[in-house]
């Protein structure tokens, strides 16, 4: 691989287009694979990411690839990015999850996590926005179990 | 094929699940998927019917409630566990496939728990409070009582003295011996005579 900056040009699914150092961009397994593989061609698409989404991976990205940032300053920076609204949270998990990059993947699971710890089913279901689709014997089943955990 | 499967892949060999259940699992979400379409008293299928979070990919929900599973060992904030499985269908299947028997994992999650064997190597510690004014005995998860009394409640029963015999009502909760309540679990008869 040549020593001078290569650029990557990313399409997301609402067609918008990202200009990014093929340095940073292959913090993507997914495009790393491509671009090793030899099968980029001028623009790489990425039929399964919105631009809103893409660009919240792209800041991630470029912080942590900035030099000289303390730990701490990235630390910091984390905790704020995870604090987003759930339905950001769920498209940065399939987005990570397509793209491959298990750093970003593990970040947002946990966060997902440590918000369902502590909370009550009906908390969890008000929290991320899920319908209850149990039927009645289900819900038999599950009131014993939940009785059985308050005690 | 992604890390993520490949970590799956290990997860199972370990556990010695083996792909077949995976696959049994994930047809069964597809099922469950068709039945919904299908069902014609409901409204028109939408991906986000039940919300986004009850459609995220199962291995994905696997890892996030894995995590969960995995950091609340102890009670009572292991409740959380059988919450996960209260929350909706798809988050059920993901729970229960995540739960391990006490046998296998040394904890105790489901009130199933308690039917199941225990680990072999280390017994699971308990200990009874007797409660002579309204004859309800309260078995406890640990060794000795904890000082702000959060201990866990496994099984409750209640003393009916009958002329002949001693009668125990076993539930899962000391504040319902009803046989009518879903909680009760069943009655034990004290064999010997009074002595």
């Amino acid at each position: 691989m040549s020593s001078s900056t290569k650029f990557l040009t990313l399409k997301t699914c609402d067609d918008k287009k990202f200009v990014l150092d093929e340095a940073i961009a292959v913090r993507s397994q997914t495009i790393k694979n491509m671009v090793e593989d030899d099968c980029v061609s001028n623009v790489i698409p990425l039929p399964n990411v919105n631009s809103k989404t893409m660009t919240k991976v792209i800041e991630y990205w470029k912080k942590h690839s900035e030099e000289g940032v303390s730990k701490d300053v990235l630390m910091d920076f984390d905790k704020a990015f995870v604090k987003v609204h759930h339905s950001i949270l769920h498209a940065l998990i399939l987005a990570a999850n397509f793209l491959n990059d298990k750093e970003i993947l593990d970040m947002m699971c946990q966060e997902v996590a440590d918000r369902i710890k502590g909370k009550t089913p009906e908390e969890i279901r008000k929290e991320f926005d899920i319908k209850n689709d149990f039927t009645p014997e289900e819900e038999e089943e599950i009131r014993k179990e939940n009785a059985w955990a308050f005690e | 094929m992604s890390f993520k499967s490949i970590v799956r892949e290990l997860r199972e060999m370990r556990d010695g699940i083996g792909n077949i259940s995976r696959r049994r699992v994930e047809g069964r979400h597809w099922r469950n998927r068709t039945r919904s379409h299908i069902a014609p008293d409901v409204a028109p299928f939408e991906p986000s019917e039940q919300g986004q979070w009850a459609n995220l990919p199962p291995e994905l929900l696997f890892d996030i409630i894995s995590r969960v599973e995995e950091s609340e060992t102890t009670w009572p904030a292991r409740n959380v566990v059988i919450f996960c499985a209260s929350v909706c269908k798809s988050w059920r299947e993901v729970t229960k496939e995540i739960v391990r028997t006490p046998e296998e994992c040394g904890r105790l999650t489901f009130p199933i728990s308690l039917k199941q064997p225990g680990p072999r190597e280390s017994p699971i510690h308990c200990f009874i409070k007797r409660d002579s004014d309204n004859s309800v005995y309260r078995l406890y998860f640990g060794l000795t009582p904890s000082e702000d009394e959060s201990d866990k409640l496994l099984l409750a029963a209640r003393r009916i003295r009958r002329a002949t015999s001693t009668d125990f009502v076993i539930s899962l909760v000391a504040d319902d011996f009803s046989r009518a309540s879903n909680t009760y679990l069943g009655k034990l008869r004290q064999a010997l005579a009074n002595c």
